[in-house]
């Protein structure tokens, strides 16, 4: 046990061991983080959630700066390094120890979740059902040759300017958010309309050369072709190990408002051979492996036809961040304690 | 003795017999109405349908019950009295109003310009409504307060009589009407007896005609009245019939609903009006009181209604703001006098406050059956009431020190002065929506963040009496109020950090994320970060004692952004609802902080100098 001691302290005295250990540099990343939150907070104001996770939370960089990804990496080396070389192992801090492996393990669980976890949705109308999850944010441009049946796929991400898609079809311009519009005399053309703060609305379009008609826009059109080839623009999809249908979406109103009190759908999930009905509810999701499906959004079409969206989340990680709270606050609350059994016994004294 | 005694009675017996001969309102306002989705007393309708129409709680010195019934029994009296609050002149204008002394003005004042108000605020309806000047949501404002004011007024309009339901003799007997004069009412009672005889076909006979008559003016008037629902832009309803699921009905709604039976309530209500126009006291006392018994009858909510109209009464946390106020008071006496009389004063104030303060937050959590926090409102008398907790703790721990009285009183008193504002905005008992609906995650998340902010606030108060302390006292103990700021602190770190992800887990169990970094979210996280920040620095020996109380009392700063001034940003998940006098509010505390912090810079180094 000694010889332990003995070699973190010795350890200790390098440079680069004691700082990178250092109290100092965890002050430092709180400050930056806590800058980070509040410039992310503003952002959201005008560019919406979407962006700002991406910018300020998700990424490494803004700019030159360093953003929160690269930040509790820091922290996360900052805090192994501590608890490996600088922190006292007694029973005395056995709280802040504690709390201390909590947040660890929260780190690792928010970075499983950020590189290992997808979030997708599945809209149903009553009575239809489905096995495929649609992504909210990515894009994809499938392209089907048509005398080979050869099927190429390009995440829409990866496509830029002059982005050459076959021998003789080249893409010209690329929009995150385009419509098609009737205009009297130029026929259907193509206008970006801005990006929307709410990603989730943006349907990118292309302007692609060599092709009858060169407009393409996500989704409302799947099928624009010239002799060679079929192009298909649609939001990234997942194959779900289940089929789910929709049998009914009820939507409980508080008496006498508009205002919900509760959404519910009622499933039917028919996996291999097996079918069983269940309901999924605000607060009360259905889990199958890593797949969690929740009861995300409600609504009615022109015709009152009701439908649902459920999010469906694949997660590899889902009792990490749960486990991680119970330590890491668990540690604080003991530590508290020991602290006001000490400060009362020094008051007594 | 004698003489007194009896002297004692007459004068009870004269006392009662006067309330005999007046209208019993109290009871009244017992009667139970649905409203935004929830049951409550008409003593708490009334006051908040005035309070928005008005601003205050009386017209004059008429409570709010008693002008409510002159409103649905009596309109048009009703009508002349002064209770629409226009602040802004440029409406008095468009609507060719002369202005008042007052800014109050009666139905009556306003009624030559609604066409004209209509217009007005159907065009500011359609600029968006983050874009609208403050004279467009004037415009709506007074159009909707109308709107809700028609409708009410309108609710037993079918009780009135009206020529065109004025029948022969004849027809009298034939329907068994008690009257030639007639309301809409008296004739839709009678509306079996009317298609009985229209089922016999002899229309030829002349009192049949005049039947024939009465029954295309009941379908007439009843398919205006479903008209002019369609113009109102909010729904406003007299609620107070029971029907099933727990749902309550206005008697328009049952009179309209096609083959529905009549319930008594709507009988019993008729019979209310007549007496109140009839100025018959007795009977309408009496009638108010059968129809409470009906309807406690046939639901369970008398023990919520009875409670409901208690709070109500007790007022508790207006009383206990002015308890707060006078303990806060004698302690400043008492400290400067070094009196330990008013010292035990500060005792019994608080001691009265803190009751009241629990009163209400009980009572509320019985009215609504759900844990204490679920709104803005509710945030500030739950944070404050464990602030005071916490104070009056420290208190009973240093029996010698004034810090925890200080504490409590204090934040007692600014907190509740706070809250107070959301008191204009209308009932404070909401219903919730979807997503907040869960009692578990309510009262596990929502309580712990909001714990969590009342100890690093608490950390931050003793932090600002740290700094005080070291400016203008001498020999202050200032390692005691370090330990002190520290501790709670510690307090609040544990629960905020709890706190926050509790709502990490709840987020994941209903939307399936843990973590979005939604705004209130990193309100809540800032909060960890900073308090987190404040240790690390202390151990890292960065900053001393001075520095140490600094970095605390801006978290306080850092509490009343993640609490409230989130809100101000209008996006994310959480942002429930925020109110302009609120905002100001926010602004004037984030300014009096700054100059706070820039002479504490500049005293404490002329100080050190």
């Amino acid at each position: 046990m000694s010889n332990i001691k003995q070699i973190r302290s010795r350890l200790l005295k390098s440079k680069l061991i004691s700082s990178l250990s250092s109290l100092k540099l965890a002050v430092f990343c709180f400050l930056v983080l806590s800058i980070l939150i509040i410039a992310g907070t503003f952002y959201q104001i005008e560019n919406g959630l979407y962006l700002a996770q991406e910018r300020f939370f998700n990424s490494w960089f803004i700019g030159p700066f360093p953003s929160a990804r690269l930040m509790m990496w820091v922290l996360f080396i900052n805090l192994s390094f501590a608890l490996a070389f600088r922190f006292n192992y007694s029973w005395k801090i056995f709280g802040l120890l504690l709390s201390h492996f909590g947040i660890m393990a929260l780190l690792i669980s928010g970075f499983l979740t950020l590189n290992f976890s997808t979030e997708s949705f599945v809209k149903l109308y009553e009575g239809e059902s489905s096995n495929i999850a649609e992504s909210y944010y990515d894009w994809e441009l499938k392209i089907k040759n048509k005398s080979t049946d050869q099927l190429e796929i390009y995440p829409i991400s990866d496509i830029k300017e002059g982005f050459k898609l076959s021998e003789d079809l080249t893409v010209k311009t690329i929009y995150k958010n385009a419509r098609l519009f009737e205009t009297p005399f130029a026929g259907t053309i193509l206008k970006n309309i801005g990006i929307d703060s709410n990603y989730e609305n943006n349907i990118p379009g292309l302007v692609i050369d060599g092709m009858d008609s060169k407009y393409l826009e996500g989704e409302t059109q799947p099928f624009i072709a010239n002799h060679k080839y079929s192009l298909f623009l649609k939001r990234k999809s997942f194959d779900l190990p289940f089929t789910i249908q929709l049998l009914d979406v009820k939507r409980d109103l508080h008496p006498g408002t508009e205002l919900a009190k509760a959404y519910a759908s009622k499933i039917s999930v028919n996996e291999d051979t097996l079918t069983r009905e269940l309901t999924i509810s605000m607060n009360k999701p259905y889990r199958n492996k890593t797949y969690t499906a929740f009861q995300a959004s409600y609504g009615e079409d022109e015709d009152a036809n009701e439908f649902t969206v459920l999010a469906i989340v694949e997660n590899i990680n889902h009792s990490l961040p749960y486990w991680a709270t119970i330590l890491a606050s668990l540690g604080l609350f003991i530590n508290f304690f020991q602290f006001l059994v000490l400060n009362l016994k020094r008051g007594e004294d | 003795m004698l003489r007194l005694f009896l002297l004692a009675i007459s004068f009870f017996v004269l006392n009662i017999a006067e309330a005999k001969s007046s209208f019993d309102f109290n009871e009244f306002g017992r009667i139970a109405i649905q409203s935004e989705g929830r049951v409550k007393p008409i003593d708490t309708f009334a006051k908040y349908l005035l309070i928005r129409f008005s601003g205050k709680s009386k017209v004059n010195s008429e409570k709010a019950t008693d002008w409510f019934a002159s409103l649905i029994f009596d309109p048009e009296s009703s009508a002349n009295k002064k209770i629409f609050l226009i602040n802004n002149p440029e409406v008095l204008e468009a609507l060719n109003v002369e202005a008042d002394k007052h800014r109050r003005y009666s139905f009556k004042d306003l009624e030559p310009g609604i066409d004209k108000l209509f217009e007005l605020s159907s065009t500011a309806y359609e600029v968006p409504e983050k874009e609208r000047s403050s004279i467009e949501k004037e415009f709506i404002r007074v159009f909707t307060n109308l709107n809700s004011y028609i409708q009410l007024s309108n609710s037993l309009l079918f009780n009135f009589r009206h020529p065109d339901f004025t029948v022969s003799d004849e027809t009298k007997s034939e329907l068994g009407l008690e009257s030639n004069f007639n309301s809409l009412f008296t004739v839709i009672t009678k509306a079996e007896e009317i298609s009985n005889i229209l089922e016999e076909k002899n229309l030829n006979k002349d009192s049949n005609r005049e039947i024939i008559r009465l029954a295309l003016l009941m379908y007439d008037w009843v398919e205006k009245y479903k008209e002019y629902q369609k113009f109102y832009i909010t729904k406003e309803g007299l609620n107070v019939i029971p029907v099933a699921d727990g749902r309550f009905v206005s008697p328009w709604d049952q009179l309209i609903e096609p083959g529905v039976q009549l319930s008594s309530e709507i009988f019993l209500l008729v019979k209310i009006q007549n007496a109140y126009l009839d100025n018959n006291a007795e009977l309408f006392n009496s009638l108010i009181k059968d129809y409470n018994l009906q309807v406690s009858q046939e639901t369970n909510l008398g023990f919520k209604l009875n409670l409901e109209l208690l709070y109500n009464k007790v007022n508790p946390f207006l009383n206990s703001k002015l308890f707060y106020g006078l303990a806060f008071l004698s302690l400043l006496i008492g400290i400067i006098f070094s009196n330990t009389l008013f010292r035990s004063l500060t005792w019994l104030f608080t001691g009265f406050a803190f009751l009241l303060h629990i009163f209400g937050l009980i009572s509320r959590m019985l009215i609504l059956e759900r844990a204490p926090v679920s709104n803005l409102f509710e945030t500030f008398i739950f944070v404050s009431w464990i602030i005071v907790l916490l104070g009056v703790l420290l208190a009973c721990f240093d029996k010698k020190s004034s810090l925890g009285l200080l504490l409590a009183s204090f934040s007692g008193l600014l907190l509740l002065l706070v809250s107070g504002k959301f008191a204009v905005e209308g009932d404070t008992m909401q219903v919730l929506i979807a997503v907040l609906n869960s009692n578990f995650w309510l009262s596990t998340h929502v309580i712990c963040v909001t714990i969590g902010y009342a100890g690093v606030f608490a950390a931050g108060v003793v932090a600002h009496i740290f700094l005080l302390q070291k400016l203008f006292v001498k020999n202050p103990d200032l390692k005691k109020l370090i330990g002190i700021t520290m501790g709670l602190l510690s307090f609040g770190l544990c629960f905020s950090f709890l706190g926050t992800l509790l709502g990490g887990i709840w987020a994941d169990q209903s939307w399936g994320r843990f973590w979005g970094w939604d705004p209130k979210e990193n309100g809540a996280l800032l909060i960890v970060l900073w308090t987190t920040l404040v240790f690390h620095a202390r151990m890292a020996g960065l900053v001393k004692e001075t520095g140490t109380a600094l970095l605390a009392a801006f978290g306080a700063v850092v509490v009343i952004t993640s609490w409230f001034g989130i809100n101000l940003l209008g996006v994310g998940l959480h942002s429930y609802g925020f109110t302009s006098g609120i905002a100001t509010g926010l602004y004037s505390y984030y300014l009096l902080e700054l100059i706070f912090f820039a002479s504490f810079f500049l005293l404490d180094r002329k100080k050190s100098h």
